[in-house]
């Protein structure tokens, strides 16, 4: 069944915000999670946020295999060194 | 940059990275530039010309793929740059189509902001429209025309839907801008926004929209303001960093305030028109989980560059016998046409067996691109970067590093372009510095030839062929060189950090093989135009060099000895004998200086002229059965042609290379960098291969 974002969205988010944070980079492969915080520098949040990897996005964990990760924003694939997501703080949804 | 043609209007093709704008840009244009799935194969702008309503041509610009008018990287720069009408010598485009991945329709509109934004008459190409309905994404396509103001057409690229409706817009719809900037910023992050860029009106003479941009840039850079000294005026920059004082004081965050904005809006329309299925999940996880596994992922991208240089071996066999064949025939109908003598021995010695020893390469040079184009466009090519990074990061480089290097092996040219995706620019210089020790298609004559004559085709372990083995060890010893030397250029002369590494994964899909094949007839087309040019000419002046002057009596080795190359040969031999390589190696190495396979011709023409003969493979029997006249020793052994190969691999022998390189680096510096180190490093390996080869026996 088809849902909109909002819906779909609103959800998710009210969910995330009652658990605690964890490092994207600790996130299991097969979790979905929502981005609570980018904690990066600069210049990488900005090109995370470029990407629509953004504060309150909902994201799955695709493969977690250290020291790098993929990670599918609706449905767009990134690939990602822990070091990057160790700087961005997420929220289990599931 | 070349300068773009007057004729018309311009209108530039942006979007971002991997969204297909080249696909469109072909389909519009009837060109057939290269298109793959894998962010940054457009590296630099591409023109191309359709008719518009008024029996005028229009000129349209495929610009390089950007997530943002806020460049990271070269490439991103061009496209920036273009669509701010800062190129220099680029003309600013009159109208902008904006193509946007109906699969990340949210990406995609935050680039439309930006453009709205600069004021563009726009035109919104939604690709991939096929791809978004079986991922359950419906976007009603009226719905989102109204709410931006622009014209909204569905494509796919890849088969031509949507493109007589496109093309029917380019002629009469691309006049009029939207009539409004559509996102809002916080009131005091818009006042000063405002104010900033109007002082910039006033002090750069940019025109509003390019202040507008400039202005958001300067508030949020996470660059340090010194970097713009002296493209901004001082007391323009002393207001910028009140500004970041005032907004950080007030609570906003200056680096995010902006984009969250842009995206505000763009979530408040995504919401509005589209509506999203379960994202199909299932093969593609499974895909991923094993070919991007930090074991079985390099394990399956070795053993697909063994298959593939197997391949080459193998599968080209037949053709390379039936055009060597042809060659052989066409030598043959000379012969019975024309006379003996010198008219007689220049077309067959020379010309015929000179461009048949490298056209008979032509199978395996169109397998190589073949099997490249299934890497590319399977979204394998992106995989192939992301596991490789682990290894990359040991030498100090970015995984992102790792395509260019691999297009290196169809050729260096574009291996070094594709280096405009690199953000950093020490980063970039090594990836350029390094890309030609990958080995290129150009090598590949030279490979095959010293292994089919000195490396016997046997199997190992039943079913590796040993010449295979020979042939991937050549093209694994080049990435290792570039890997070691990576590591020297990363630890000394361009010591820096790396940028994180971040890279977008696009899906998997059937590699498109109408769209591989153009590429590999675009590529012969190339190989046989050399051939038929540079090649034939070399071959032409090699058999004079090599008959001329004459001495009447002795041996045909004698009279090699006595012709001008003979001499010539001589007079290098000695820079060459500690390698372990004969005179005729050395005309060979000499003549490679305009392309490297023209040592396969060279020594082609000259064992011709020594020796006679009529077909093209006869060459590696000639090869190996030539003896020193003075010793009675094979001048080519196992352990010489080894050496010729490890030389090859090494050596930087390509006069394009270095052009490109020149441009890309604004100078002469590196270039000559690249040809002393490559060169003695192909020297010192050569004589160790040789040396330590002798001392084993």
């Amino acid at each position: 069944m088809l849902c909109t974002s909002r819906q779909h969205g609103d959800v998710i988010r009210k969910k995330a915000m009652s658990t605690n944070p964890e490092r994207l980079s600790t996130t299991p492969a097969g979790r979905r999670v929502v981005v609570r915080k980018l904690q990066s520098s600069p210049q990488t949040a900005m090109r995370l946020r470029e990407l629509g990897l953004r504060e309150s996005t909902v994201l799955r964990v695709v493969t977690n295999d250290a020291p790098q990760l993929i990670c599918e924003l609706r449905h767009t694939r990134i690939g990602l060194h822990h070091r990057v997501a160790k700087d961005v703080l997420v929220s289990d949804v599931e | 940059m070349e300068q773009q043609s007057g004729r018309g209007r311009v209108v530039a093709i942006v979007g971002n990275p991997n969204c297909g704008k080249t696909t469109i840009f072909n389909e519009l244009t009837g060109l057939r530039q290269k298109v793959g799935n894998y962010a940054g194969v457009t590296v630099e702008k591409k023109e191309g010309f359709v008719r518009d309503d008024r029996g005028g041509e229009l000129t349209l610009v495929d610009l390089p793929g950007t997530y943002s008018l806020f460049a990271n990287a070269p490439d991103e720069q061009i496209a920036s740059d273009a669509l701010l009408g800062k190129g220099g010598r680029i003309r600013k485009p009159d109208g902008v189509v904006c193509v946007v991945d109906a699969t990340s329709l949210e990406r995609g509109l935050y680039l439309v902001s930006q453009i709205i934004d600069q004021r563009y008459p726009l035109l919104i190409v939604l690709n991939m429209a096929d791809a978004a309905e079986r991922a359950g994404i419906h976007i009603d396509i009226p719905r989102l025309s109204t709410m931006l103001g622009v014209r909204v057409i569905p494509t796919v690229g890849s088969k031509g839907v949507g493109i007589p409706e496109l093309k029917e817009a380019l002629r009469s719809d691309l006049r009029v801008s939207p009539a409004v900037r559509k996102w809002q910023l916080p009131d005091v992050v818009r006042e000063e926004h405002e104010e900033l860029a109007g002082m910039l009106v006033q002090t750069t003479q940019t025109d509003e929209a390019v202040a507008y941009h400039d202005a958001a840039m300067l508030l949020s850079t996470p660059r340090s303001l010194d970097e713009f000294n002296g493209r901004i005026a001082p007391h323009v920059l002393d207001h910028v960093r009140q500004d970041h004082q005032r907004l950080g004081g007030l609570g906003y965050d200056r680096h995010s305030v902006f984009v969250e904005s842009r995206y505000a809006w763009v979530h408040s329309i995504a919401e509005r028109v589209a509506a999203f299925g379960p994202a199909p999940r299932s093969v593609t996880d499974r895909i991923d989980a094993v070919v991007t596994h930090k074991v079985w992922g390099i394990v399956i991208f070795l053993a697909l560059m063994m298959l593939m240089f197997q391949s080459i071996f193998t599968w080209a066999a037949v053709p390379m016998h039936l055009i060597g064949e042809g060659f052989g025939w066409l030598s043959g109908l000379v012969s019975h046409l024309i006379p003996p003598g010198d008219l007689h021995d220049l077309l067959v010695d020379g010309a015929i067996t000179g461009v048949g020893a490298v056209v008979t390469f032509l199978p395996q040079i169109m397998l190589m691109f073949f099997f490249l184009g299934i890497l590319e466009d399977s979204g394998y090519m992106a995989r192939a970067a992301f596991i490789m990074n682990r290894v990359m990061g040991r030498v100090g480089l970015h995984g992102k590093a790792f395509i260019p290097l691999l297009s290196s092996f169809a050729c260096a040219i574009p291996g070094i372009m594709a280096t405009r995706t690199i953000e950093n620019s020490r980063d970039r210089l090594v990836t350029m510095l390094v890309a030609p020790l990958m080995s290129c298609s150009a090598r590949l004559p030279v490979y095959s030839l010293l292994i089919a004559a000195f490396i016997p085709s046997t199997l190992v372990f039943g079913f590796w062929n040993l010449q295979g083995i020979v042939m991937i060890s050549l093209f694994l010893l080049g990435v290792l060189a570039a890997l070691l030397v990576a590591t020297v250029f990363k630890r000394t002369i361009l010591r820096g950090e790396s940028p994180e590494f971040i890279l977008e994964l696009p899906p998997y899909r059937w590699p498109s093989f109408r769209s591989i094949f153009i590429q590999m007839w675009s590529r012969a087309k190339i190989f046989l135009r050399s051939a038929g040019t540079i090649i034939l000419a070399v071959s032409i002046v090699l058999w004079f060099l090599s008959t001329y002057p004459k001495l009447n009596h002795g041996t045909p080795s004698e009279k090699l000895s006595f012709s001008a190359i003979g001499r010539a040969g001589h007079v290098i031999e000695p820079v060459i004998r500690p390698l372990g390589f004969d005179w005729k190696v050395g005309i060979g190495i000499l003549s490679s200086l305009l392309q490297r396979e023209v040592f396969v011709s060279t020594v082609s023409t000259i064992y011709n002229v020594q020796v006679g003969g009529d077909t093209p493979h006869e060459l590696k029997i000639k090869m190996q059965n030539d003896r020193d006249p003075v010793t009675g020793l094979p001048t080519f052994s196992v352990l010489t042609a080894i050496g010729v190969l490890v030389y090859y691999v090494l050596a930087m022998q390509c006069m394009s290379t270095l052009a490109v390189m020149r441009r890309e680096t604004n100078g002469w510096k590196w270039p000559v960098i690249q040809l002393v180190y490559m060169n003695a490093l192909a020297y010192g390996a050569a004589f160790v291969v040789y040396r330590v080869g002798l001392l084993l026996g």
